[in-house]
């Protein structure tokens, strides 16, 4: 079959939005798709004009391939006679976080009327998908709420070759990979470490999104004499050495707050058949993780997380069967190409 | 500096134009810059096109410091640093049929805007460049303004060679109807002995390939005709050309100057062109570098005879062509610097 992936992107930002696109095409490519790649300037920041949006959905690719898939805010309001839209996410300023502190937006007659515009831009161009799903069931929820549409969620699997994942043992620290930044809380994982009474170690890597919160954290370590139990590893990690500390790692710590999707660390994790601690307050990460299942879902408090941690030290035995569990989790969400790749071509499940 | 080259799309076809705008995007990095290349959609009917004038017109590019277009409409984009580097207009919307549209009401609306929307992008763009003097013209004739020329270096850089003449005439590139290797195999009906002609190149379609054997059958020289139809490497290539007597490549009105008779120029080898090839003219003086001929077998054929009987003549030919090639001054960090500065 004949694919465009339309997606939006910032040019020379080439961000985990763009992950999922080029992924998906390499999966569909690998079984005989042909498959386009676009990717059309978008601004997301500050707020876009409508007359972007409007230049989005002219864009001209009726009747140039047999399917077309919209990946990305606004993508979906671009025209095809077999489209399929892949919501990752709203606008979010204006809808999920319209009623939270990130909002940034003075409530006013004009900003109504612009969010009431992108309701109905949003609207136009999901309901008329012949097929529309959402990466989470997070989002298929929103989808519902903002724009009474009936989505179906299809888990972005993790692209590439994933047999490079492998599980060599059930180590002594608790790994936690990714970008480090305040919405990620790394910092808490690091504060829990003063509560542990077992010898786990943490070990913490990724490129710092902004010098303070990486030197916070360093700070927090050293004023705590944690140095000894706490490795940190900022900066760029290579991947070699990601899927190594994965192979060895007793668990792995994922602790956004309120994230769309279960995001690729949980993944990472379970190709390295390595349980996941995660937080009542994560988001998507819920969706994976069930407590004493794929691993441990503690509160969002230092103390409560140290016990996660020592129960995975001390009970050799269920941490070993969470592992297992989390392996398998993939399969019963159908987090697998083949699945995806048929749903998003519209074949049966 | 943060460029964004910006080319339009026809999805799934690659063509010379998006093998010239990948090769900028790595020359263009390779120079230090961060660059990326955006593909917009042109659409097919009359309406398409005016959505891509839309489409374009409204796009809101940001984090880019300069867009470079090279196709429309992806120069329509609103930028206040656009250079221009001008691959082909939409020519469609200039020329008369076939290559332009026959002569309808919806055809002309969608023909008045684009030529409404070139004039505005040609108008408010930092700079104009056309990538050969046949680009160069046409603008001229048809918008009435002077664009720089700016060649396009050949996509790789190679080891030419140059060895003694055998007795054959090399024609090469992707055979279609556009560069009309089938002329040349019409000629070699009325070729004097002493000679053959090698036909070498990845046919367009299967069509193309049962008409040119047919060809080759019907002009009673078969013998005289060594046909290739595959992709050939590029030192399958360079080895024939450093070989041959000369190079033969007939394309209708091509763009720029041809690779076909760069690459045999480089190798000092003459080149045999039509009068009605276009680009091709900027390396092929008659005479000079190589022959220019009717379009049409026998005179064609009296070109390789030429070109066959006297061999010193013909290596002369070579010998300059390849000066003209080098005077291009054809070089990627010229047209880098260029389109930066």
């Amino acid at each position: 079959m004949r694919v465009i992936i339309a997606s939006t992107s910032v040019p020379h930002i080439d961000g985990g939005g763009r992950l999922i696109v080029r992924w998906t095409a390499d999966a569909m490519r690998a079984v005989g798709h042909e498959v386009e790649e676009f990717y059309l300037p978008f601004p997301t920041d500050p707020r876009p004009s409508l007359a972007a949006m409007v230049g989005l959905r002219a864009t001209p690719f009726a009747g140039s391939a047999d399917r077309l898939i919209a990946i990305r805010w606004p993508a979906h309001v671009i025209r095809h006679e077999n489209k399929a839209t892949w919501f990752i996410h709203h606008y979010r300023q204006f809808f999920d976080l319209w009623d939270s502190p990130h909002r940034g937006i003075q409530i006013n007659p004009e900003s109504l009327a612009y969010r009431e515009t992108l309701r109905r831009i949003d609207n136009r161009g999901l309901a008329e998908s012949r097929d529309l799903f959402t990466n989470s069931l997070i989002v298929r929820d929103r989808v519902r709420e903002f724009n009474g549409l009936d989505a179906e969620p299809l888990y972005p699997p993790l692209g590439g070759d994933t047999s490079r994942f492998r599980t060599d043992s059930y180590g002594d620290f608790i790994f936690y990979p990714s970008r480090i930044t305040p919405i990620k809380r790394q910092l808490l994982a690091v504060q829990a470490m003063r509560f542990t009474s077992s010898p786990v170690r943490l070990v913490i890597a990724g490129k710092p999104d902004e010098g303070r919160f990486g030197r916070e954290i360093s700070d927090y370590v050293r004023e705590h004499s944690l140095e000894d139990r706490v490795e940190l590893r900022l900066g760029w990690l290579d991947e070699d050495e990601k899927v190594d500390l994965l192979a060895r790692c007793l668990a792995l710590a994922y602790l956004p707050l309120d994230e769309d999707s279960y995001g690729y660390p949980s993944l990472e994790a379970s190709h390295s058949a390595k349980p996941i601690v995660t937080l009542r307050d994560s988001g998507g990460a819920l969706e994976f993780v069930r407590d004493g299942q794929e691993g441990l879902v503690a509160e969002p408090d230092p103390r409560d997380l140290a016990q996660a941690f020592d129960r995975l030290y001390e009970d050799r035995a269920a941490t070993e069967r969470m592992g297992e569990q989390s392996f398998a989790r993939r399969d019963e969400l159908g987090i697998a190409w083949p699945h995806v790749i048929r749903r998003l071509l519209g074949e049966a499940a | 500096m943060k460029l964004l080259v910006a080319n339009n799309a026809a999805p799934f076809v690659r063509g010379g134009a998006e093998l010239l705008a990948d090769r900028l995007v790595l020359e263009l990095r390779r120079a230090g810059h961060e660059a990326e290349v955006m593909r917009l959609p042109l659409g097919n009917t009359p309406e398409q096109i005016l959505e891509s004038i839309v489409a374009a017109s409204l796009m809101d590019v940001v984090n880019v410091d300069r867009v470079i277009g090279l196709k429309f409409p992806a120069y329509l984009i609103p930028h206040p640093d656009v250079v221009i580097w001008l691959v082909h207009q939409f020519r469609q919307a200039y020329d008369p049929p076939p290559v332009g549209w026959p002569q309808d009401p919806s055809f002309d609306r969608a023909a008045s805007a684009v030529r409404v929307a070139d004039r505005h992008a040609f108008a408010s763009t930092n700079r104009l460049y056309a990538i050969s003097p046949m680009v160069a013209d046409r603008l001229q004739r048809s918008n009435g303004l002077t664009a720089a020329v700016l060649m396009t270096p050949p996509h790789s850089d190679q080891e030419y060679r140059t060895r003694t003449a055998e007795d054959f005439i090399v024609a090469l590139g992707r055979i279609s109807d556009g560069k009309r290797q089938r002329l040349a195999i019409q000629a070699m009906r009325y070729a004097r002995p002493g000679y053959r002609l090698v036909v070498a190149g990845p046919p367009d379609n299967p069509a193309m390939l049962d008409q040119v054997r047919r060809e080759i059958d019907e002009s009673g020289a078969g013998d005289r005709v060594e046909f290739i139809p595959r992709f050939i490497t590029e030192d399958e290539k360079l080895d024939l050309i450093s070989r041959c007597i000369g190079s033969v490549y007939l394309p209708v009105d091509e763009d720029s100057y041809g690779y076909v008779c760069y690459e045999a120029a480089m190798s000092s080898k003459p080149s045999v062109t039509a009068t009605d090839s276009g680009g091709t003219l900027t390396l092929v003086d008659h005479g000079r570098t190589g022959l220019v001929s009717e379009p049409e077998p026998r005179a064609l054929a009296a070109a390789f005879d030429e070109l066959s009987r006297n061999r010193d003549r013909a290596r002369q030919m070579g010998e300059n062509a390849r000066a003209a090639a080098l005077g291009l001054d054809l070089s990627w960090s010229r047209v880098v610097e260029e389109l930066t500065r």
